[in-house]
């Protein structure tokens, strides 16, 4: 489960958030890796969360902290922010829990772009790229739900 | 670029996606590798090989009409479909077509919710919703209904329950093809059918009563290639004032019988209104001496109590469900169930969660067995390879299907723990669990791989139990797209004449054989010569 990365563009990197941090962050504030927003998504029971929390607060990225099952956090946060338009999103999690996310965030045309193992944890990036696959699900779709609860 | 469906010239397979790009729009076919790739099962047991089933393109309409219009092109150029909803039952086959070369019909767009009634506890939706989809529609707009979810949640409800899956809840419920009540089918000529009540224009009716007028069909569009369900509708669970959920263990080997023959009688009398689940914490794990008597497939009960004492204490079985209700209800359904079981020498009781709904955000979040309460979770990944075991890839799930007898489940047990052993592999840990009211499915996982060499292991020992399962009385109730021609042959009686019947059908209502030729090994005239 944890090695099913079908992408073929996704590029592993050896290092973790700090790494990904410089790579990305923006001058004096948020990390942009797509010109959009991003947020950070951290399993806390794993070694390292804290200081991967910490690193992602200090540079202003929302972060969202869960205990191995992120299916909530995915409803309530994640996947809102990727029907509303294109979000990075950084994590620190269980190798589970990144392919999980990955596979939800395809049908909104996001991928892993970077991706390394430490231990028991994944630090990966999932982003969309200009030319991948269009979303699945816009907004426009989504907001023809029905109202009638009588 | 893919190659283009068996039969189909690369011109007219061109020609086909041009066309389909007039009916659903460029940015929603999909011909490119990386695109085509995303429907490839990644758990396959025939990965990189020739063998492997793959789609030769994919396309996502968001509207019956457009539906339509796939289905007329497929039928002009004899296009293979092959539709799926959410395509993430990764344990049977995922995205990937049973017949390779087919056209993905990706309906994740069609993702509305279409009615939700408070008042008639229903739902109607589109193929593309989840219950992800629906857990936050209900909680977001405060409506006091609860779903009976998969587990792993991220699947959608109309195929899942198409493909028969199972949840966690009330009977009425957890058989998710049971709890559908009306549907509308695309059928491969194109034309929409709806069934039950819902065929009558202005029924009031139609998520409430199943059966309509005349046969009911319904039962055909499951596990089955005569249509394209465009929309379901299925009851809902009115949520409880409060839930217990409870386990009870036993100590020996034998007591497995007494307990699950007096649960089952709780179950059908509804004092146990939750899928029970029994699994035996004395087989977890991976001990050698554990696992060298399961893979033995004749250890006596003395050599397993003499396990069993070295062990530590832990139970042989232990049973855990839920009661929902009012809280002086459960309170008499939990004593009535304690009566009846007290009877087994060393039995014991524990109450393992108690809620009173609704639950706050922090609650859900703190929930350790959310599926029981109708959240959908992610729980289930994770908890795949045994700690210091070798890799896996993923695996498929082996369902097969036993009376709810606990001689039945232990010689299962064995039977599945030797055949593990005899090719190699570690017996995979085995519950039965009663999904439905008369029997058990004790799920086994079987490893795949993303090598050539383990995958030839893994397939033996797939086909392995499911003859071997088959010949004992305990056929599968579901099985991955790459092993159905075998599943089916051991649906075989008076030589075959199930299948006959289905391909009978398929025929009649699948005239070029264009919906998913090869599912559940059935396939359309045009191409007997040549299943797989």
């Amino acid at each position: 489960v944890n090695r099913r990365i079908f992408v073929q563009n996704t590029a592993l990197v050896a290092t973790g958030f700090s790494a990904w941090g410089r790579a990305h962050a923006a001058p004096g504030g948020a990390p942009d890796l797509n010109g959009g927003a991003a947020v950070a998504l951290v399993d806390r029971s794993l070694p390292g969360a804290a200081r991967f929390a910490a690193d992602a607060r200090a540079r202003g990225v929302r972060t969202l902290e869960f205990a191995r099952d992120a299916a909530d956090l995915w409803m309530r946060e994640i996947e809102p922010r990727l029907r509303a338009g294109p979000v990075a999103i950084a994590g620190r999690t269980s190798a589970a829990t990144a392919f999980c996310v990955e596979l939800l965030a395809r049908d909104y045309g996001a991928r892993i772009v970077q991706r390394t193992e430490q231990g028991e944890a994944v630090t990966f990036v999932i982003s969309q790229s200009p030319g991948q696959r269009a979303a699945l699900a816009p907004a426009a779709v989504r907001a023809q739900w029905s109202h009638s609860h009588a | 670029m893919p190659s283009p469906p068996p039969g189909v010239s690369e011109r007219d397979f061109q020609s086909a996606l041009r066309d389909l790009e007039g009916v659903v729009g460029r940015d929603w076919v999909f011909s490119s590798d990386e695109d085509v790739l995303l429907y490839r099962d990644g758990y396959s047991p025939l990965w990189g090989e020739a063998e492997e089933r793959m789609a030769s393109a994919a396309v996502a309409p968001n509207s019956v009409e457009q539906v339509q219009g796939v289905v007329k092109i497929a039928n002009q150029y004899g296009l293979p479909l092959y539709p799926i909803s959410t395509g993430r039952n990764l344990t049977y086959g995922g995205a990937a077509p049973a017949y390779s070369g087919s056209v993905v019909v990706d309906l994740n767009r069609m993702n509305r919710i279409l009615d939700v009634s408070a008042r008639d506890k229903t739902c109607l939706v589109e193929p593309g919703v989840s219950y992800f989809d629906m857990y936050r529609h209900l909680r977001t707009n405060k409506i006091p209904l609860w779903i009976d979810t998969a587990d792993p949640g991220w699947g959608g409800l109309i195929g899942n329950a198409l493909d028969r899956g199972g949840g966690y809840t009330d009977i009425e419920f957890r058989d998710h093809f049971d709890a559908h009540c009306g549907m509308e089918i695309v059928l491969p000529t194109g034309e929409v059918v709806r069934t039950g009540m819902g065929a009558s224009p202005q029924a009031k009716s139609a998520q409430l009563f199943k059966y309509g007028l005349g046969p009911w069909v319904d039962g055909i569009f499951s596990q089955s290639n005569f249509g394209i369900v465009t929309k379901m509708g299925f009851w809902l669970m009115e949520e409880p004032e409060a839930a217990l959920q409870v386990s009870v263990t036993v100590p020996k080997r034998r007591d497995v019988v007494p307990l699950v023959d007096t649960l089952h009688s709780l179950m059908c009398a509804h004092t146990v209104p939750s899928q029970v689940n029994v699994v035996s914490p004395l087989m977890a794990g991976n001990n050698p001496e554990m696992l060298r008597l399961r893979g033995s497939g004749g250890a006596s009960d003395e050599q397993w109590e003499r396990y069993a004492a070295s062990a530590g204490g832990a139970p042989f079985w232990a049973a855990s469900f839920v009661y929902y209700g009012p809280k002086n209800v459960i309170a008499a359904q939990w004593q009535h169930t304690k009566d009846r079981l007290a009877g087994i020498a060393g039995v014991r009781f524990a109450e393992t969660a108690s809620y009173t709904f609704p639950l706050t955000d922090e609650q859900v979040e703190a929930v350790a067995d959310k599926a029981r309460y109708g959240i959908p979770s992610l729980n289930l990944f994770g908890s795949r390879a045994a700690p210091g075991g070798p890799p896996l890839e993923g695996h498929m799930d082996f369902s097969p299907m036993i009376p709810p007898h606990g001689e039945e489940l232990i010689a299962l047990t064995d039977y599945t723990g030797k055949a593990y052993a005899d090719q190699g592999f570690t017996p995979s840990f085995v519950g039965g669990l009663m999904f439905h009211p008369r029997t058990m499915i004790c799920f086994h996982a079987v490893p795949t791989f993303r090598n050539a060499a383990d995958n030839a292991r893994t397939r033996k020992l797939f086909e392995t139990l499911v003859r071997g399962c088959a010949e004992r009385g305990w056929p599968i109730y579901r099985i991955h797209p790459v092993f159905q021609k075998l599943g089916m042959e051991t649906f075989g009686y008076n030589d075959g004449a199930l299948h006959r019947l289905h391909e009978t059908l398929k025929d009649a209502i699948d005239p070029n054989g264009i919906v998913s030729p090869g599912r559940y090994d059935i396939w359309p005239r045009r191409l007997r010569g040549t299943r797989a």
